[in-house]
């Protein structure tokens, strides 16, 4: 099996609170997974992770209740080695963050980056 | 017996002619006394005194040691001159000098005498005409030397105008000193805006990339949808609507900041500003909307009308939002102005239910989201405070009440 076929058996959850990125972002991502669980902030990221154990979690940053870093210490606390990665539009805010992280992507992402990110996780 | 008879009136009379003679002996030499002291004063006097004759072509026919010193010539020399000898002024001039004192009602000339040394003083003679026993006229002067005083004078006209010419140039100075400091205020106010508009275009850069980010998304997943051959109109239609819903906001976000920071904050005229009338017209006759206003102070206040305009429209815009979504009753605003120490308060307060608390200290961020999913981008909440923190160096803070919410706004007096 190569590497694309492993990746199409994994799971990926994905936490935004953005609606439309959910959307489109769930279908790009849907491309090279199995499955795309989506959580619209932290907490519900939170309680998400907890439930199903994902392979993979991407996870934006500014998000109301609970925001993706305070998630992402959350999960490291339990996981250590987790496979997360920042998807934001505020690359600032994530590069203070990049040591706790498997990889950062920037809005607005290609999906041959987003790819070779995924494929990076496994 | 008639003969002593005649005997005693002869001695009576005898010794009262002795007595008579030696009476007017004594009242003569005591009236001689009397003239010779007053020659005394004439000639001893400090002043300069001349009697002339004006009959005789103004010839000298007494002056006293004073003059003599003054003039420098000898009495003998004196006695020859003619007061035309001494002084300079033209025959036509010293008449014109005379109709002058008469016109002015001075009792003294102004005239120009020469020494003997060859100088030329500057003269105030006072002149007494006074007449003989033989009905002789003669002319009795005092002559003062002015000349001095005239100089001392002229120094203070000269210094009166130096110091004027100084005041002068001092003006020209304040003026042009106050010219630069208003260049300076206008630079600096600039830099204010400048500032001010630097960080509003990195906060709004920062939140433009999500819709930029979803347009983009979009965008590509028309291509996936092509190149995949999966030809399916409605969510290409999907998708080009929310390219153009995206691209609409972010255009009304421009429109927005431009009619926020437009030229004419730049220069930030101040003039005495109504709120109440402010408010009034931005309310103008909606029905919907009742106004309470409380002053215990003026309700003028100096400031900019434009900045008040701005802070007031989106306040009452966003009270009429919340009161649509929170309640259905007539919207109350409760306007009150007052004084607290150096800086004027305007409260305002609604009556459409208020915010929730964990979201109360971030409605100033921009493009906070009200509530969890809210579409609700505020900006201008984050106009407005920008524009009383920046251009009228105040503040704004909100507090929700029992049915609603309350801002306060402090300026400076």
């Amino acid at each position: 099996m190569n590497a694309e076929e492993i990746l199409k058996n994994k799971t990926v959850l994905y936490v935004e609170d953005d609606e439309t990125t959910v959307k489109f972002m769930k279908k790009i991502i849907g491309k090279y997974v199995k499955e795309v669980l989506v959580a619209y902030n932290g907490k519900e990221g939170l309680n998400t992770y907890l439930e199903t154990k994902p392979d993979i979690t991407i996870t934006d940053i500014e998000m109301p209740e609970m925001n993706g870093i305070e998630m992402i210490d959350k999960i490291r606390e339990i996981e250590a080695n987790q496979a997360i990665v920042i998807l934001t539009a505020f690359e600032d805010e994530a590069i203070k963050n990049s040591t706790k992280v498997s990889a950062i992507l920037v809005k607005p992402i290609e999906k041959e980056k987003l790819k070779k990110v995924l494929l990076d996780c496994i | 017996m008639i003969l002593a008879v005649l005997i005693t009136i002869v001695v009576v009379l005898f010794f009262e002619l002795i007595l008579y003679f030696f009476l007017k002996n004594k009242y003569f030499s005591y009236k001689n006394e009397v003239n010779q002291m007053w020659a005394e004063i004439f000639e001893k006097h400090d002043g300069v005194m001349l009697l002339i004759d004006p009959d005789q072509n103004g010839l000298i026919l007494k002056a006293n040691i004073a003059a003599s010193k003054y003039y420098g010539y000898s009495l003998k020399e004196l006695y020859t001159m003619s007061i035309k000898d001494i002084n300079c002024l033209a025959p036509e001039d010293v008449q014109n000098e005379m109709n002058q004192a008469k016109e002015e009602s001075r009792n003294y000339f102004n005239f120009k005498h020469r020494l003997k040394n060859g100088n030329i003083r500057d003269v105030e003679v006072h002149s007494t005409p006074l007449q003989t026993q033989g009905k002789k006229r003669i002319l009795f002067s005092i002559i003062h030397d002015i000349t001095d005083k005239n100089l001392f004078k002229d120094l203070i006209k000269k210094k009166n105008e130096e110091l004027k010419k100084i005041n002068e140039s001092l003006e020209t100075r304040i003026q042009e000193a106050t010219k630069t400091i208003k260049v300076q205020e206008r630079q600096l106010a600039q830099k204010e805006k400048s500032r001010a508009l630097s960080e509003l275009l990195f906060n709004i850069s920062h939140h433009w990339r999500q819709p930029l980010n979803n347009i983009y998304l979009a965008s590509q997943d028309v291509g996936d949808l092509i190149e995949e051959n999966d030809l399916n109109i409605n969510e290409i239609m999907e998708n080009q609507k929310l390219i153009q819903k995206e691209a609409k906001e972010l255009s009304h976000t421009i429109t927005k900041i431009n009619q926020f920071y437009n030229e004419s904050y730049v220069y930030l005229k101040k003039e005495f500003v109504n709120i109440q009338e402010v408010i009034k017209q931005i309310i103008l006759d909606d029905q919907n909307i009742e106004l309470d206003f409380y002053s215990n102070t003026s309700s003028r206040i100096f400031t900019n009308k434009n900045v008040i305009r701005q802070v007031f429209q989106e306040l009452i815009f966003n009270s009429l939002h919340a009161q649509k979504t929170n309640t259905k009753s007539t919207l109350k605003i409760k306007l009150s102005l007052s004084k607290e120490g150096e800086q004027i308060v305007i409260e305002f307060e609604d009556n459409s239910g208020g915010i929730k608390d964990e979201n109360i200290d971030r409605i100033f961020e921009p493009y906070f989201r009200i509530g969890y999913k809210g579409k609700n981008k505020g900006l201008g909440l984050y106009l407005i405070k920008n524009l009383i923190v920046n251009f009228l160096d105040g503040n704004i803070t909100v507090k929700n009440t029992l049915d609603g919410l309350k801002t306060t706004i402090r300026i400076p007096k």
